[in-house]
C-alpha cells in the first residue's frame, strides 16, 4: 500500500470515522518519505482525535511507534510531543482513565521517554502547571518526568497548589506510580520537616508498591534512631500493626533494642509480629504430634512475596487448570507452562508468559537462600508452585511428594482482603485429630515450612469473616499460596533443631475414656446409656450472632446431679443450662455471650450437634494468636464426650465458624456433590456448675 | 435394560475409546454410524447416554449425539430421559427434545408421567421453552429466549474458557475490586505486527472464541427474534466470587459512539444486550444470577441460573437523546434498572452442597437495534407479567400496596404503634435453617384491637397465633416447610424486627422457589411497614438468604468508591401474627 502523505489526514479522518484504525498504523508504519509534511499534518490531529477515547489511545500508540523509526531532530520532534501531551491530557480527563490507561501503559511511558529526552525545562514545567491539579497526577509524573531534576519542579507546584496536611497525600499518590531512581530523587529534595510524613506513607505502601519496598529497604535502615521511635510510636498509637511490624522487620536487631528501650521509657506497649510474619525477630519452631513446623519471614522474603502479588495482578498471564483437581481453578500460566511452549528461529525458547516465569524464579531464589540462611537446607530440584485462592472451589490439599526427606514451605498472602475476613492453612494433627488454622490477616504475609513429614493432613482456603458480629459482607477478598518444596537428605533433618524459639501446642494427653488438655479443658466419654434433655427451650437473647436458649433448671436438678457424678464433680449444683445456637460464620467468643458465669464455676459442655456423615465435630475454637502463636485451635470434641473445664478456660473458646470446609472428615476433599447434605449448625449445651451452698 | 453379551460389551468398549479421535479425524459420519450400528440395542443406548452425558462439556460428543439419536424411537428416548433423572441432569432431556419430532416428544412425556418421575417444564429462556418471552421492568424491555443452537454456543464457549489467555484486571467504576478476565476481552487489539503486517494477538484463540461467539449469537438473535444488532460489541465475564460484584446501571460508550457518529437523523432505535448467563461448574443446589431492582415498588427480581443451565435474557433499552436535538454523546444515560451479578449461592435454606460453591460465566452480546423491528417483535413475543406492588389506598395513617397476587402492603410514616406482651418465646423444631419460636401472648384481644386499628380491619372475636422466626443463614427458606400450622381461612399480619446497617434495605421474604418464572422476586418490607395476605398466599413465600449483596441500597453500592466497610452481622427476625377467624361455637 503506497499513500502520498497529502491524502495522509483525509485517509486518517475517514479510518477513525468508519472504525478503520488499524489502518491508521498501518500507515503510519510506513516508510514514509515526507516526513516533515507529516509532522504538521500529525500538530493538526487535535480535532481529529477528540472523536473518542478509544481513537485516542489507538493514536497515541501508533504516532509512538512511527517515531521509533524516525530519526527526527528536536525541533521536528517538539510540535508532536505537544500534540501528544494535549492528547494524554484529554485522556486524563475521561471519566474512566484507569482501565484506559492500564491497558496503555507501556505505549505511553514509551511515549513520555521520547518526550523527556528531547523537550525542554520550560515545556516540562508548563506540562506540570496543567497537570497538578488532574484526578492521576500520580500516574501522570510517572509516565513523562524521567528526568530527576524536573521533580523539584513538581514539588514545587504542590506545595504552591497544597496545604501541608494535603501534600502528604499527594506524595502518597505519586509516590505509587514512580521507580525507585524517581522516588530516591523525590526524597532528596524533600525539606526535612516533610520527611517523616513520607516515611510514614511509604510504609504503608510497603505491601503494595515494589519501588517503595526497595528504596525504603535500603534508605530506612540509615535514618536516626528518633525517627524509628517516632515512626513506631505513631504507628501503636494509630494501632497500625502490620506497618509497625514492617518497621521492626526493616531494622537491625541494636535498631529494635533501641527502639524498645525508647518505648519502655514512655510507657509504651505495643503487640509483637507473630511467628512468620514480618517484624518478628526470630525463627520458631511447634512441634505437633506429627511433625514440626518452623515460621520465619524476613524484609526480604516479604518484599519477593509482595512481587509476586504485583506480578499476578499486572504482568502474569493466566489460565483455567482443570485436572487434577475436581473442580476448575485459575491459574497463573506461567505454573501450567513451566517449559517453552516453542522455539524461535535462533533456537531462543518461547514461553507463554515469561515475565511470569522470571518473577517466580526471583521468588525461588530469594527462598532457597533464607531456607539455607535460617535453616541450613539446601533443597534439590526446588520447584514453586502458586496457587489462587480466590473461592473455596479449589480447596486443596497441597502438593506433597512421599519420595524421600521432603522440605515443604507454604507461604501465604493477602490478595485484597478486606478487613475483618481471616484466611490461612489448616493443619491436622495426626493422633489426636485436633486441627490448627494457620492464620493469615489482611495486609499480611506468613511463611511456615513442614519438613520431613509427608503425611500430615493440610488445606488452604480463601478469606472468610473472622469474627461472628461483624463481616464484609459478600465481598471476601482472596489470597495467595506459594508453595516451595524440595528433596532434603536425612542428616540435615536430624540437624534442625538448632536456633528456633519453641512454641508451645496446647497438646492432650489420652487416658481412659477422658483426654486432658494442657490448658486444663478436659474431654470425658460419656456414659452410653445416659439420655440427654429433651425439654422444651425458651428463648433468651442473640449475643456474638449465636442463638441462647434457657432450660427449666428446676426440671434438670437430678439431671445435673448425674451428670456431675460422671464427671467426678462433688459438693457442686446446677447454676444455669443453656443451648447455645451457631448457624453463621465468624468466631463466636464464649466471654463475650454473655451467661453471667460465676468465677468459682465447673462448666460442662454437650456437643447436640448432628452433623452429616463424612463431617467432623470441630465445634470448639480457641484462637491462639493472642497468646503470640499464628494459630487458632479447633478441638475435635464429639458428642460422646463431655467436655469440662473452669470459666478461665470457658472465656478463652469459642463457637467455631459455620463453614463446611472446616468439619469435612478429610481434609482439602472438594469432590463434585451430587447429594445435598444438611447445613451444619452447631448446638452446644452449657451446663453451670457451682459449689454447693449449704 | 437386557444383559449385554461378551461381544457387544467388547464392541461398545472399542466405539468408546475410539469415537473421540473418530470424531476428530476425518473419518466420515457414515463410518461412525457404521461401526456404531454393530452394536446392540442396549450398547447403542449406553454409547449415547455417555455423549449425551458429555453434551456439556464436549464437542465432539454434542455432534456425535445429534448424529447417532435415532428420531423415531420412543423407547430409546424414554431410556434416556430417565437416565437424565437419575443422575439429575434434567436440563438434558431438553436436548433429546430439541432434536427429536414434536410427536415423540408428546411420546416420552407422556411415558415420562408413567415412570413417576415429575417433568418440569422449562421456563422462559431457558432450553427447552420454544417460544419468546417478554416483560417490562422501568424502561427496559425484557426478553427471553433459547434454542438448542445458543445452548451449544453457549456451553463451547465455556469449554473455550480453558483454552483463553486470561489476567488479572480492575474493574470498572463502579466495580472497585479486582476480577478475572479473559485477555482477550482487555486486549481486543493486536500486541503488534509482523514484518510483513501482520497482526499479532495477544491471545489468538481467545479472541477468535469469543469473536466467534459474538457473531453467531448476533445471527441467532437476527433468526430467532428478527432484530438485526448493528454496532456489536462483546464483553465476557468470569463470575468466581462475589469481589467485583456491585449494583450498578450500565454504560454503553461503543452504542453511544455509533449513534453520536449516525447523528439525529438515525431512525428510532434501542440499546440491546445479550446477556447471557452459562454454569461454569456450579455446585448441585446452588442458583446464581441478576438482580435487579424495579424503580417504583423498590422490590428486586432474580433472574437466576441453575446448575447445568443456559438463560437468555435479551435487554432493551432507550437510548437517551439530549434535549436540544443533538446526538446522543458518550457515556449517554445508563441504561437497566439497578442490577448486580452475583456468584453462586445456597437454593435451599436447609441443604448445601458445601463451602465449593463453583462458578458462572456471563457473556454480554450488545448493539444497536431499530425500533420497527422491536415493535414486530413485541407484537409476537408472549407478555410475562410482574407481581408489581400497586397503590391501592392512601388515608392518614398509610399507604396501603395490593399486589396482583393476593398480597398487600401497609407502609405507616412512623414507627408501628404496636407492642407484643408475650410470657416467653418456646422453641420449635428448627426447619429450613429457621429458628421457630412460638409465643403465648398475654393481652390477645388488646394486640388484635390494635392490629385491626392500623389496618382499619375489625377482629373482634377473633384468636391470634404468634410466632418468630429468625433466619441467620443463606439458602431460601420455604415458609411451607417450616412446620408452621397456618390455616388456609387465616389472616396472616407479618412484622418485619429486623435491624440492617445503614445503607442496607429490608428484603427479609421472596417468593417461594418454582421454575415457572424466569425470576425470583424479593419483596421489600420495612421496619414501618405490615404485610398482609391470608393462610395460602403466606404458603408461597419463603425468607430470603442472608447474602450481604441482596441487602445493599443499590444507589449506595453504585455510588460508593471504596470497596464494603465493615458492617454488623445481620439476620432476619419476622413476626407473624396469625390471626384465625372466629370459631362457630363463638359466634
Amino acid at each position: 500500500m503506497k499513500i502520498t502523505s497529502f491524502i495522509y489526514p483525509y485517509f486518517l479522518i475517514g479510518s477513525l470515522l468508519f472504525g478503520q484504525e488499524d489502518m491508521n498504523i498501518h500507515y503510519l508504519k510506513m516508510e514514509n518519505e515526507g516526513c516533515k509534511e507529516n509532522i504538521a499534518i500529525l500538530c493538526n490531529l487535535k480535532s481529529f482525535i477528540n472523536d473518542c477515547y478509544a481513537e485516542k489511545a489507538k493514536l497515541l500508540t501508533a504516532v509512538n511507534d512511527w517515531i521509533q523509526d524516525k530519526d527526527l531532530s528536536t525541533t521536528e520532534l517538539k510540535p508532536i510531543f505537544e500534540e501528544l501531551i494535549e492528547g494524554m491530557k484529554t485522556l486524563s480527563s475521561i471519566p474512566h482513565p484507569n482501565a484506559l490507561i492500564v491497558g496503555r501503559k507501556n505505549d505511553l511511558q514509551e511515549i513520555s521517554q521520547k518526550f523527556t529526552s528531547s523537550t525542554s525545562k520550560e515545556n516540562l514545567h508548563t506540562v506540570f502547571s496543567d497537570l497538578t491539579n488532574q484526578e492521576n497526577l500520580g500516574y501522570t509524573v510517572a509516565v513523562i518526568a524521567k528526568d530527576p531534576s524536573s521533580l523539584s519542579i513538581l514539588l514545587e507546584k504542590i506545595r504552591e497548589n497544597h496545604t501541608q496536611g494535603e501534600r502528604v497525600i499527594e506524595y502518597v499518590h505519586a509516590l505509587k506510580h514512580l521507580n525507585i531512581e524517581m522516588i530516591g530523587a523525590l526524597y532528596q529534595v524533600l525539606q526535612e520537616s516533610e520527611k517523616d510524613s513520607i516515611l510514614e506513607s511509604m510504609l504503608l505502601l510497603f505491601p503494595e508498591s515494589k519501588s517503595i519496598r526497595s528504596f525504603i529497604t535500603s534508605q530506612l535502615p540509615s535514618e536516626d534512631a528518633s525517627l524509628h521511635a517516632a515512626l513506631a510510636k505513631k504507628f501503636i498509637e494509630s494501632k497500625k500493626d502490620t506497618q509497625l511490624h514492617i518497621l521492626l522487620g526493616l531494622l537491625s536487631p541494636s535498631q529494635i533494642a533501641e527502639i524498645q528501650e525508647n518505648l519502655k521509657e514512655e510507657g509504651i506497649d505495643y503487640t509483637s509480629a507473630l511467628p512468620g510474619r514480618i517484624g518478628s525477630q526470630s525463627t520458631y519452631c511447634a512441634n505437633l504430634s506429627k511433625g514440626q513446623i518452623f515460621f520465619y519471614m524476613d524484609a526480604n522474603k516479604f518484599h519477593a512475596i509482595r512481587n509476586l502479588v504485583e506480578g499476578v495482578e499486572k504482568d502474569m498471564i493466566l489460565s483455567i487448570d482443570g485436572t487434577p483437581k475436581s473442580k476448575v481453578q485459575i491459574v497463573p500460566e506461567s505454573i501450567k507452562h513451566p517449559n517453552p511452549i516453542s522455539y524461535d528461529h535462533n533456537n531462543t525458547p518461547i514461553y507463554s508468559d515469561t515475565t511470569g516465569k522470571g518473577l517466580l524464579a526471583e521468588y525461588a531464589d530469594e527462598s532457597l537462600g533464607l531456607i539455607f540462611r535460617l535453616l541450613g537446607y539446601t533443597l534439590r530440584d526446588p520447584q514453586v508452585h502458586l496457587d489462587l485462592v480466590l473461592n473455596q472451589d479449589p480447596l486443596i490439599h497441597p502438593k506433597q511428594t512421599k519420595i524421600g526427606q521432603m522440605f515443604h514451605e507454604y507461604a501465604m498472602v493477602d490478595w485484597q482482603m478486606p478487613d475483618g475476613t481471616i484466611s490461612g492453612l489448616i493443619v491436622e494433627d495426626g493422633s489426636l485429630g485436633d486441627r490448627f488454622i494457620m492464620t493469615l490477616f489482611p495486609r499480611d504475609a506468613s511463611c511456615l515450612s513442614i519438613v520431613g513429614q509427608n503425611d500430615l493432613r493440610l488445606s488452604y482456603f480463601s478469606p472468610i469473616d473472622y469474627q461472628s458480629t461483624i463481616t464484609s459482607g459478600s465481598t471476601k477478598g482472596k489470597n495467595m499460596m506459594i508453595q516451595l518444596c524440595g528433596g532434603i537428605s536425612d542428616d540435615h533433618v536430624k540437624a534442625l533443631e538448632t536456633d528456633t524459639i519453641p512454641l508451645e501446642v496446647n497438646k492432650s494427653v489420652v487416658m481412659v475414656d477422658e483426654r486432658l488438655y494442657s490448658n486444663g479443658l478436659s474431654l470425658k466419654k460419656k456414659p452410653q446409656d445416659f439420655r440427654l434433655s429433651s425439654e422444651l427451650m425458651r428463648w433468651k437473647d442473640v449475643k456474638e450472632n449465636v442463638d441462647i436458649f434457657t432450660f427449666d433448671q428446676k426440671k434438670h436438678v437430678n439431671y445435673a446431679a448425674r451428670i456431675a457424678d460422671h464427671i467426678g464433680l462433688t459438693n457442686v449444683q446446677l447454676n444455669a443450662m443453656y443451648r447455645l445456637v451457631k448457624r453463621t460464620t465468624g468466631l463466636s467468643q464464649l466471654s463475650k455471650i454473655d451467661l453471667n458465669i460465676p468465677e468459682n464455676s465447673t462448666i460442662l459442655m454437650i456437643n447436640r450437634s448432628i452433623h452429616p456423615k463424612g463431617y467432623d465435630y470441630f465445634n470448639l475454637a480457641e484462637d491462639q494468636t493472642d497468646l503470640g502463636r499464628p494459630w487458632i485451635q479447633l478441638y475435635r470434641c464429639h458428642p460422646d464426650m463431655w467436655i469440662k473445664m473452669d470459666k478461665e478456660c470457658f472465656d478463652r473458646l469459642a463457637l467455631t465458624p459455620i463453614e463446611e470446609f472446616l468439619f469435612r472428615t478429610t481434609l482439602g476433599e472438594n469432590k463434585q456433590e451430587n447429594d445435598l447434605k444438611l447445613k451444619i449448625v452447631t448446638e452446644m449445651d452449657v451446663l453451670i456448675f457451682t459449689p454447693l451452698t449449704l | 435394560m437386557g444383559v449385554v453379551s461378551m461381544e457387544r460389551r467388547f464392541l461398545l468398549l472399542i466405539f468408546l475409546m475410539t469415537w473421540p479421535l473418530m470424531a476428530q479425524s476425518d473419518i466420515s459420519t457414515e463410518s461412525i454410524q457404521n461401526s456404531y450400528s454393530f452394536l446392540d440395542k442396549d450398547a447403542q443406548v449406553n454409547t449415547l447416554l455417555e455423549l449425551l452425558f458429555k453434551f456439556d462439556t464436549d464437542e465432539n460428543a454434542r455432534s456425535l449425539f445429534k448424529e447417532l439419536l435415532p428420531k423415531d424411537d420412543s423407547e430409546v428416548h424414554l431410556s434416556l430421559c430417565k437416565a437424565c433423572y437419575e443422575r439429575k441432569q434434567q436440563h438434558l432431556i431438553e436436548v433429546i427434545f430439541a432434536l427429536i419430532p414434536n410427536d415423540y416428544k408428546n411420546a416420552a412425556l407422556e411415558a415420562i408421567k408413567n415412570t413417576g418421575y415429575q417433568y418440569i417444564i422449562p421456563r422462559p429462556g431457558t432450553l427447552g421453552s420454544n417460544e419468546v418471552y417478554t416483560m417490562k421492568l422501568d424502561n427496559a424491555e425484557v426478553y427471553f429466549f433459547m434454542d438448542l443452537e445458543k445452548y451449544e454456543l453457549a456451553k463451547k464457549m465455556v469449554e473455550n474458557t480453558s483454552r483463553m489467555c486470561h489476567s488479572i484486571c480492575a474493574g470498572e467504576f463502579p466495580l472497585t475490586t479486582i476480577e478475572v478476565s479473559p485477555a482477550c476481552t482487555i486486549f481486543e487489539e493486536p500486541i503488534g505486527y509482523t514484518r510483513d503486517l501482520q497482526p499479532i494477538y495477544f491471545d489468538f484463540e481467545g479472541r477468535n472464541a469469543i469473536e466467534d461467539y459474538t457473531h453467531k449469537v448476533a445471527a441467532k438473535i437476527k433468526n430467532l427474534l428478527d432484530l438485526n444488532m448493528l454496532c456489536v460489541s462483546r464483553q465476557m465475564s468470569l463470575v468466581v466470587s462475589h469481589d467485583a460484584m456491585r449494583f450498578h446501571r450500565d454504560q454503553l460508550p461503543i452504542q453511544y459512539e455509533f449513534l453520536n457518529k449516525k447523528g439525529c437523523s438515525f431512525p428510532k432505535c434501542w440499546l440491546a444486550q445479550d446477556l447471557t448467563l452459562m454454569d461454569w461448574d456450579m455446585s448441585e443446589g446452588t442458583l446464581s444470577g441478576t438482580l435487579m431492582e424495579e424503580s417504583s415498588s423498590k422490590d428486586r427480581f432474580y433472574f437466576f441460573l441453575q446448575p447445568g443451565e443456559v438463560t437468555t435474557n435479551l435487554t432493551l433499552d432507550p437510548p437517551l437523546y439530549p434535549e436540544d436535538g443533538s446526538p446522543p454523546v458518550y457515556p449517554g444515560a445508563k441504561t437497566l434498572p439497578f442490577h448486580s451479578a452475583t456468584a453462586p449461592v445456597d437454593l435451599y435454606g436447609g441443604k448445601s452442597a458445601g463451602s465449593s460453591k463453583g462458578k458462572r460465566i456471563s457473556n454480554v452480546v450488545r448493539g444497536v437495534v431499530l425500533d420497527d423491528e422491536v415493535q414486530a417483535l413485541r407484537k409476537r413475543a408472549i407478555p410475562l407479567s410482574l407481581n408489581q406492588a400497586k397503590v391501592s389506598h392512601t388515608d392518614d395513617k398509610g399507604i396501603l400496596f395490593q399486589y396482583p397476587s393476593g398480597m398487600s402492603r401497609k407502609d405507616f410514616p412512623n414507627p408501628i404503634a404496636i407492642s407484643v406482651e408475650i410470657d416467653s418465646l418456646l422453641r420449635m423444631p428448627p426447619s429450613e435453617e429457621v429458628e421457630i419460636l412460638r409465643g403465648e401472648v398475654l393481652n390477645q384481644e388488646n394486640l388484635l384491637n390494635g392490629l385491626g386499628k392500623l389496618l382499619c380491619m375489625n377482629f373482634d372475636g377473633h384468636s391470634l397465633d404468634y410466632y418468630k422466626l429468625i433466619k441467620r443463614s443463606t439458602g431460601f427458606s420455604n415458609i411451607d416447610s417450616l412446620g408452621i400450622n397456618i390455616p388456609e381461612n387465616s389472616f396472616v399480619v407479618m412484622r418485619n424486627l429486623s435491624q440492617l446497617p445503614i445503607n442496607y434495605e429490608y428484603y427479609p421474604l421472596t417468593d417461594k422457589f418454582s421454575n415457572s418464572l424466569p425470576w425470583i422476586q424479593f419483596y421489600q418490607l420495612g421496619p414501618n411497614s405490615l404485610l398482609i395476605c391470608d393462610g395460602k398466599n403466606i404458603q408461597q413465600l419463603g425468607l430470603t438468604p442472608l447474602e450481604e449483596i441482596f441487602f445493599r441500597n443499590a444507589v449506595w453500592d453504585a455510588d460508593s468508591e471504596e470497596v464494603p466497610l465493615l458492617s454488623n452481622n445481620f439476620s432476619t427476625h419476622l413476626e407473624l401474627f396469625v390471626i384465625n377467624p372466629p370459631q362457630e361455637s363463638s359466634r
